[in-house]
C-alpha cells in the first residue's frame, strides 16, 4: 500500500510554498509515496525558511531552504535557488528513513498534520496610545460620537471630533508621547450645534486611527483584537495618504484575500508576529478589518495558479530589489 | 526576455498618459490627437490609440505600461490587452460627471481581470472636487461587487510614489487572490 507523508512549512515565503507544492505535484510519478502539503508547520518533513529557529523544529525530518545567494555546506539543507532535483532527492531520502522507522505496512495512511497548539497571545500594555484607541472605539460605538481633547505634556490639544472622522494636531503624530501618564484625554458632549474644533477640512480621522493603532499594543493584541479568531478585510485603506511599508500592504492583500488569524497570516506573508498583530490593531481600529464570525469558509479546493503566483511574486521581489523597499 | 504587461483606463482627462509618464523609464510613446471632445474633457488633446511607457527590471525584465483610450469607441482595443495585461490601473477623475458610475461601468468592462484581483482604482483630482469622498467608491464596489476587495486609492498621478503604490497594491493583490482557498459561503 501506497504510504501518504505530509509536508509542512516553518516561516517560508508564500512563493516558495507554491513552488514546493507545484514541484511535488510534477514529481508525483517518481515517488513512492503520496506527499501532501500539510495546512500547518507540524508534519513528516518539515520545510523551513532561511531564518526560521533551529529550536522550532518539529517534523520527523526537518530541512532547510538556503537564502538567496547562501552557499551551505549542511547536506540536509536545499539549496537556492530550489531545484526540482534537489526536493525529489531530499523527499526520496525522507521516505527511506521513514519506512526502516516504522516499516511499510504501518506507515501512516493520510495522516491530517496534528494541529498546533493555540498560541497564547499576552495582552497589551495600557499605554496612551492603547487608551487614545479604546477611548476613539468606545465614542464611535455610542449613539452620539463626540469630540474629544488629547492634552499632552508641554503641547497645545489635540482635536478629534469623531461627528466629521476629522483631527487638527498643532505637531506631527510620531512627536505623540506613546506613555500612558504623558497623555490626558477629555470628552466632551456634543449637541447638535456644538462647533467642530477641527478647523474645515482637517486632517481624516484614519491617519490618527492608523497611528495610534499601530502603536497601541506595541506588538501584543490590543484589547479590540482577538488574534486567535479569523478576521477578513472589508476594504483597503487608502495607502497614498498613510505611512506604510510594503509587509502592510502584502499583509492587507492577504486579509483580503481570505480569513486569516494572527498566525495564518505571519505564515502566509512570512512576517514576524508583532508587526501582523500591530497592523490587525490598526485596521481593526480603523474598521477595515472584522471578525469572520457566521460565516463557513470551506476549503472546497486551492486555486492557486503556481504559474500566476511565481510569475507575481517574483516580479514584486524584483520591484523590491529595484526600489529598495 | 521577461515582459509583463499593465494597462491605464479610464476616462478621458482622469490622467492615464501623466501616470505613465511619472512610472515609465523611457519617454512615454504618446498617440495625441486634437480634442474635438471639449464637453467631456478641457483639454486641448486627447489619446486617440495608445500610450506606452516602460520599467525595466533587472535588466532583462520588461514591465509594459499601456494606457488605453478611455473613449468606448477604441473598446476592441481594450479586449485584445486584455487577455495580454498581468492587471489594470483603473483612473476615475473625480471631477468627472459620474465618476462611481465611469468607476463601476469599466470594472464590468474588465470583468476577467477584476475576477483574478487584477484591478485597482486611482481617484484623481480630488484636490479639485472633494466628493464624491473615496469611501464612496468603495461602498459602491462593495454593493455591486461584494466579493472582491479592490483597492481604492486618492492619488495624483503626477506623483510617481503614488503611482508606485498603487502598481504595488495591484501586485500584491493579484498574488493574494490567486494563492487564496476558494470560499464557500455557507
Amino acid at each position: 500500500m501506497r504510504p501518504t507523508y505530509t509536508i509542512g512549512f516553518l516561516e517560508v515565503d508564500s512563493y516558495h510554498q507554491v513552488l514546493v507544492r507545484s514541484m511535488v505535484s510534477r514529481a508525483a510519478a517518481s515517488l513512492s509515496a503520496t506527499w501532501d502539503i500539510a495546512e500547518t508547520p507540524k508534519a513528516d518533513v518539515v520545510i523551513h525558511g532561511p531564518r526560521a529557529a533551529a529550536k522550532n523544529a518539529s517534523g520527523r525530518l526537518n530541512v532547510r531552504l538556503c537564502g538567496q545567494g547562501e552557499i551551505s555546506n549542511n547536506p540536509q539543507d536545499l539549496p537556492a535557488p530550489l531545484r526540482l532535483s534537489a526536493l525529489l532527492e531530499m523527499l526520496k531520502r525522507a521516505e527511506a528513513d521513514f519506512v526502516n522507522t516504522v516499516g511499510v505496512s504501518k506507515a501512516p495512511q493520510i495522516q491530517a498534520a496534528p494541529q498546533a497548539p493555540p498560541v497564547i497571545h499576552e495582552t497589551a500594555a495600557r499605554t496612551g496610545m492603547l487608551i487614545l484607541g479604546e477611548t476613539i472605539l468606545k465614542s464611535l460605538a455610542s449613539q452620539k460620537p463626540g469630540i474629544i481633547k488629547v492634552l499632552c505634556r508641554d503641547r497645545e490639544a489635540l482635536w478629534i471630533d469623531l461627528r466629521r472622522r476629522a483631527f487638527a494636531a498643532p505637531y506631527a503624530l510620531n512627536e505623540m508621547p506613546e506613555d500612558a501618564d504623558a497623555i490626558r484625554l477629555e470628552i466632551i458632549a456634543v449637541s447638535a450645534d456644538t462647533a467642530s474644533p477641527v478647523p474645515t477640512p482637517g486632517t481624516s480621522l484614519d491617519r490618527l486611527l492608523w497611528h495610534v493603532g499601530l502603536r497601541a499594543g506595541a506588538g501584543k493584541p490590543a484589547p479590540w483584537v482577538n488574534p486567535a479568531k479569523r478576521y477578513k478585510l472589508k476594504y483597503w485603506p487608502n495607502f497614498s495618504e498613510l505611512p506604510h511599508s510594503i509587509t502592510h500592504m502584502n499583509l492587507v492583500a492577504r486579509f483580503g484575500s481570505e480569513a486569516l488569524t494572527a498566525d495564518d497570516a505571519s505564515l502566509r506573508c512570512g512576517v514576524d508576529i508583532a508587526t501582523v498583530i500591530n497592523t490587525m490593531n490598526a485596521l481593526t481600529l480603523m474598521g477595515l478589518l472584522n471578525e469572520n464570525n457566521g460565516v463557513e469558509i470551506r476549503r472546497l479546493q486551492t486555486v492557486t495558479q503556481p504559474e500566476q503566483v511565481s510569475r507575481v511574486g517574483g516580479l514584486i521581489g524584483r520591484f523590491k530589489s529595484k526600489f529598495g523597499w | 526576455m521577461a515582459e509583463h504587461v499593465i494597462l491605464i483606463a479610464g476616462p478621458m482627462g482622469a490622467g492615464k498618459t501623466t501616470a505613465i509618464q511619472s512610472l515609465s523609464e523611457i519617454p512615454v510613446v504618446s498617440t495625441e490627437a486634437a480634442n474635438t471632445d471639449r464637453a467631456t474633457a478641457n483639454k486641448a488633446t486627447t489619446t486617440v490609440a495608445l500610450d506606452y511607457g516602460e520599467i525595466t527590471l533587472d535588466g532583462v525584465e520588461k514591465v509594459r505600461l499601456y494606457g488605453v483610450p478611455g473613449q468606448r469607441r477604441f473598446d476592441y482595443m481594450w479586449r485584445i490587452l486584455e487577455e495580454r495585461a498581468l492587471g489594470l490601473i483603473l483612473l476615475i477623475n473625480n471631477d468627472g460627471q459620474d465618476p462611481v458610475g465611469d468607476m463601476l461601468e469599466l470594472i464590468k468592462d474588465f470583468s476577467a481581470l477584476q475576477e483574478r484581483g487584477g484591478v485597482v482604482i486611482g481617484v484623481t483630482r480630488s484636490d479639485v472636487q472633494e466628493y464624491p469622498h473615496t469611501s464612496q467608491y468603495v461602498d459602491s464596489i462593495r454593493e455591486v461587487y461584494p466579493h472582491i476587495t479592490a483597492p481604492v486609492f486618492s492619488v495624483d498621478a503626477r506623483n510617481r510614489d503614488h503611482m508606485l503604490i498603487t502598481l504595488t497594491a495591484l501586485l500584491f493583490n493579484i498574488q493574494a487572490q490567486s494563492e487564496a482557498p476558494m470560499e464557500d459561503v455557507a
